[in-house]
């Protein structure tokens, strides 16, 4: 099978260093001082809701956006000043943004066409480079003609032909349905460790990021909230931001002392990192949290509603008047039950 | 420099430097010629009886004979005085409070200094059948006592003439003292808004009942009346008179003493000129309604009329209100239309034109403020919209267009009948044409025998006409198209700081200047070397192009907003320079809405009048100033009857191939 592998001359993924990158429109700030390293032949994933930066930080690697101050650099060489035409990345848009009046041909061959590329060689990548996607024959149809999932592979391959080393893409599966979602994903993913280019990735859907990415940057307010593995973004996040984004969480206020976290109406539990006295919010996912037989755990909760969500029941457990947290249980539970709760997965975030 | 490397930025710069020259300074130019007097003149009479002043070739100077025709007395407004007083047949004392100075360049240039201005002298002596010698020469001399003695032949008509310019608000005092003035600024407003109001009431109506019912042959209607907006603009008056004129072949046919010439006649043509365009975008507007809207008020319990007026009409009405304004413009600054039917009656661009260009009489003051007064009534229109659209201005996007609501026989048949008889209407023009252009023509009255002469006379008077339209049209319609796409693509995708927003304003000016307005200042720009354009090819090109230049912008910006900005930048990332991506892309994308735009501008172009008949001389003259000249001196209207309908093939050819092709090659965008 040709492959996009075979090309001899196909660079390896380069390595983006952003140093203290800052961008704002008039009095509006979107980026503050960012700064973080990707690595070559990572898929790296800028995640947030929108208005955090993220598209903006993605553009201007591009060099869409003129940064205010800060240096982008690729490779070690720096392009802050360079136009975006002479970067040579590859862009895939969130709408595609593939040319209605041209051909598939024609929008493929384009960068090609482009880089003086001789006309035989040019058909042949086009080809491949859309097989490397999964299609074939689409040549000469136009993009109406296609369905937005193909309209989605051929902008990836319109961008992928010109051997770009920086792969940037922005939201390209927000205009997908759900399912056709979750198959190009893994899709994408195996195809950037095939040819071993490097991705940013920008997302706001958390559950696409955690699948994806190598590393994740979350992002909120033009900052950078916490750049982690997926798995310790999920685990250990960092702030109570990142928590409340990326998965289901349970949040409780109180101070840490004497070893102890104790809420604030005066009953404690035990943990088993305490760290440092002071005020901290005790944080667990509902899956994480432990349910066991009334007076076993370490407080004791009502249950006082209860939902369905397919592979499991979340029940809301009333720990006091205005106090609940919520629990993932395999089985359901009934209103007015009382069970103990095990916090041995919590963690403790404090204010910055 | 930054100009240099950013090609787009130098575009902008000459573009705005080329729309200044060419659109903002030719109204400065008018404004100031409103504006500024010269010191004014007097004149009086020598003879051997005694001082004569003559009042009616006084200007601002009054002068009062005195002392039983031995002295004259001069006065002007601001303390100037001057007594005049004769010593013999051909010498006269000129004196004053203060001294009187004179200079005299020895070439019969005299002029006198008095009082901070400058007159200068200069005589008219008649001269005698056997008289061989020359009237004796102009002199003046000084005299001790500060007062000038002037020589000057016998019988001498002497005129003082004080060149200087200044600051005047008179011509505005006697345009709005002027009965002449006063009556045609009226008649324009009567005129534009009756006429408006009229075609409203058809154009909303008709707009309404197509675009909301299943009528037949509703594709038919629209592109009749797509038809009928780009006609000719003087086909109606003429069509219309020669049915229902003094000496209209329907008039006397019947034997009726009625005739259309008139202002009741003027209404009623430019009413159906008008008519078009309002039901053209009132028709979109309606179409453009989304379902939902309608539905929710029919969901609480509003019945089909209840939500006609409380849903409807209130959602469509900023499309509405853009084609009422567009109407009360095109009615406001017609030319054709009150020359040909109004005969007598004065309107706003007819007193310009005469006074700008009439043998006699000719006032260019007079013209250069009835110009600026009636920049000023459009503007106030175009304000008025403005505002109404700024207030209540909202975009309906329309998600899901209305279903058209099913109609009875009985309905269908009342809405074909209204459908037919307005079309009719708009139609009795073209027909008319169409039918006389292949009459024999006696002495101005048709003859009912069929013949092939009118266009065999045309075929050998020559087609020079016809090519300087065709020339015109295409080359207007290319510059414009070519403008219309950069400048749109500036202010769209650009924006850069004060710039933009200067071009943006400069660009639209010609929306609120009419015609007749702007061919009166582009002579008073370009009369002069280096940049003598005037009575050639090219000035009709400017003026054309400077006209359409906001439609072809705004065309090429609605067209360029529909293609989103990731297309340009999907072939910046591939390694495309700005103005690679342009012509690459972003300019074929725009191409299938522009092209749209472009065919409007050729069919403005050929069609144009009010800004023609100012502006050419011969031989440079299209084929609209050649048809009106000939319906004006009523001469025999077959062989103008059969340069129109070659005018209409001009116009009607395209805008077919438009409407058939324009559809299927329409692309989707994502």
């Amino acid at each position: 099978m040709p492959d996009i592998l075979t090309n001899p001359g196909r660079p390896q993924g380069c390595e983006v260093a952003i140093e203290s990158v800052s961008k704002a429109y008039g009095p509006l700030t979107v980026l503050r001082d960012v700064t973080m390293t990707i690595q070559p032949g990572e898929f790296f994933t800028l995640l947030g809701p929108s208005g955090c930066g993220k598209t903006t930080l993605l553009r201007a690697i591009a060099g869409f956006h003129p940064i205010n101050s800060g240096k982008i650099a690729f490779d070690g060489k720096d392009v802050s000043r360079l136009a975006p035409w002479d970067r040579n990345i590859g862009f895939v848009f969130q709408n595609y943004a593939l040319w209605p009046n041209k051909t598939i041909f024609d929008n493929v061959a384009y960068g090609l066409k482009l880089r003086k590329v001789p006309k035989a060689d040019i058909a042949k990548r086009v080809r491949n480079a859309l097989q490397q996607v999964q299609l074939k024959n689409v040549e000469d149809r136009y993009p109406s003609e296609m369905s937005g999932g193909m309209q989605q592979r051929i902008a990836m391959a319109r961008a992928l032909v010109i051997d770009p080393p920086l792969l940037l893409l922005d939201e390209p599966m927000s205009n997908l349905d759900a399912r056709l979602r979750v198959s190009l994903r893994q899709e994408l993913r195996d195809l950037q460790q095939r040819i071993g280019v490097t991705a940013i990735y920008v997302t706001h859907d958390q559950e696409e990021a955690l699948e994806l990415s190598d590393r994740i940057a979350v992002m909120h307010g033009g900052v950078v909230e916490q750049l982690s593995r997926p798995e310790d973004i999920y685990a250990r996040p960092q702030t109570r931001f990142v928590a409340e984004f990326v998965g289901d969480a349970n949040f409780l206020e109180g101070r840490v002392a004497e070893g102890r976290f104790h809420l604030e109406d005066g009953r404690s539990l035990q943990l088993a990192e305490p760290g440092e006295a002071g005020p901290a919010t005790l944080f667990i996912r509902p899956e994480r949290l432990r349910l066991v037989e009334a007076g076993q755990g370490q407080l004791d909760a009502t249950v006082s509603d209860i939902r369905y969500v397919g592979r499991s029941w979340v029940h809301k457990l009333a720990l006091g008047e205005a106090l609940h947290v919520w629990a993932e249980a395999p089985v359901k539970l009934n209103i007015g039950e009382t069970f103990g709760l095990g916090f041995e997965a919590a963690t403790l975030l404090r204010a910055a | 420099m930054r100009v240099w490397r950013d090609n787009w930025l130098l575009f902008t710069i000459v573009a705005l430097v080329l729309c200044v020259a060419t659109i903002l300074l030719p109204q400065l130019r008018l404004l100031s010629a409103s504006v500024i007097g010269d010191g004014g003149s007097f004149s009086m009479v020598h003879r051997g009886s005694g001082l004569e002043p003559v009042p009616e070739m006084s200007d601002q100077f009054q002068t009062e004979a005195v002392d039983k025709g031995n002295a004259l007395k001069v006065t002007r407004g601001g303390g100037f005085a001057l007594d005049i007083s004769r010593m013999d047949r051909q010498t006269l004392r000129l004196s004053a409070a203060e001294r009187i100075g004179t200079t005299d360049d020895g070439n019969g240039h005299l002029s006198l200094q008095l009082g901070g201005s400058s007159l200068a002298v200069t005589q008219q002596a008649p001269r005698g059948l056997f008289n061989r010698t020359a009237p004796d020469p102009l002199s003046a001399s000084q005299e001790p006592d500060g007062s000038v003695v002037l020589k000057h032949a016998a019988n001498a008509y002497l005129t003082f003439n004080d060149p200087g310019t200044r600051l005047t608000i008179s011509n505005y005092i006697d345009f709005v003292t002027g009965n002449e003035t006063v009556k045609a600024t009226l008649n324009s407003l009567f005129i534009s808004l009756s006429a408006t109001l009229i075609a409203a009431l058809i154009g909303v109506s008709l707009a309404y009942v197509v675009a909301r019912f299943d009528v037949m042959g509703t594709n038919g209607i629209v592109f009749f009346a797509t038809m009928a907006s780009v006609s000719p603009p003087f086909l109606g008056a003429y069509s219309w008179r020669l049915l229902l004129g003094r000496n209209g072949v329907i008039t006397n046919g019947l034997g009726v003493d009625f005739s259309i010439v008139g202002i009741h006649g003027v209404i009623w043509v430019i009413a159906w000129l008008v008519f078009p365009v309002i039901f053209l975008l009132s028709y979109s507007a309606f179409r453009g309604l989304d379902a939902s809207h309608v539905e929710a008020a029919e969901s609480l319990g509003a019945n089909p009329a209840k939500a006609r007026f409380s849903v409807e009409i209130p959602l469509a009405m900023p499309g509405i209100i853009t084609g009422l304004y567009l109407a009360t413009m095109a009615a406001l600054s017609d030319f054709g239309t009150p020359r040909i039917i109004g005969l007598d009656l004065n309107v706003l661009p007819v007193l310009i034109y005469t006074s700008f260009l009439s043998e006699a009489g000719r006032n260019p003051a007079l013209a250069a403020t009835g110009s600026v007064v009636l920049v000023a009534i459009s503007s106030l229109f175009l304000m008025a919209q403005q505002i109404y659209l700024a207030k209540r201005g909202f975009s309906v996007v329309s998600s899901r267009a209305i279903d058209r609501r099913p109609l009875s026989t009985t309905g269908q048949i009342c809405a074909l009948g209204f459908a037919g008889l307005v079309l009719f209407f708009a139609f009795v023009p073209h027909m008319t044409v169409l039918v006389t252009s292949f009459m024999e023509w006696r002495v101005g009255l048709p003859r009912f025998a069929f013949t092939l002469s009118n266009y065999t006379n045309m075929l050998e008077s020559g087609l020079t006409p016809a090519w300087v339209t065709l020339s015109l049209g295409i080359a207007g319609t290319a510059v414009a198209f070519a403008l219309g796409l950069g400048i749109a693509f500036v202010l769209v995708r650009k924006r850069y700081a004060v710039l933009a927003p200067v071009l943006s304003v400069t660009v639209m000016m010609p929306y609120v200047i009419p015609g007749t307005v702007l061919g009166i200042g582009l002579i008073m720009m370009f009369n002069e070397a280096p940049l003598q354009l005037t009575g050639t090819w090219f000035i009709l090109a400017l003026a054309y192009v400077i006209r359409n230049l906001p439609f072809t912008v705004k065309a090429s910006e609605a067209a360029l907003r529909q293609v989103h900005p990731a297309l340009d930048e999907a072939a910046i990332s591939l390694g495309a320079r700005p103005l690679r991506v342009f012509l690459t892309v972003t300019a074929p994308l725009m191409l299938a809405g522009a092209v749209t735009g472009a065919t409007l501008t050729f069919l403005h172009i050929v069609t144009e009048l009010s800004s023609t008949i100012v502006l050419y001389r011969p031989p440079w003259k299209p084929m609209t100033a050649v048809i009106f000249e000939n319906t004006l001196v009523d001469a025999d209207f077959g062989v103008s009857a059969a340069q129109t309908i070659l005018l209409m093939m001009i116009i009607y050819v395209p805008l077919y191939l438009v409407v058939r092709y324009g559809q299927s090659r329409r692309i989707e965008n994502a």
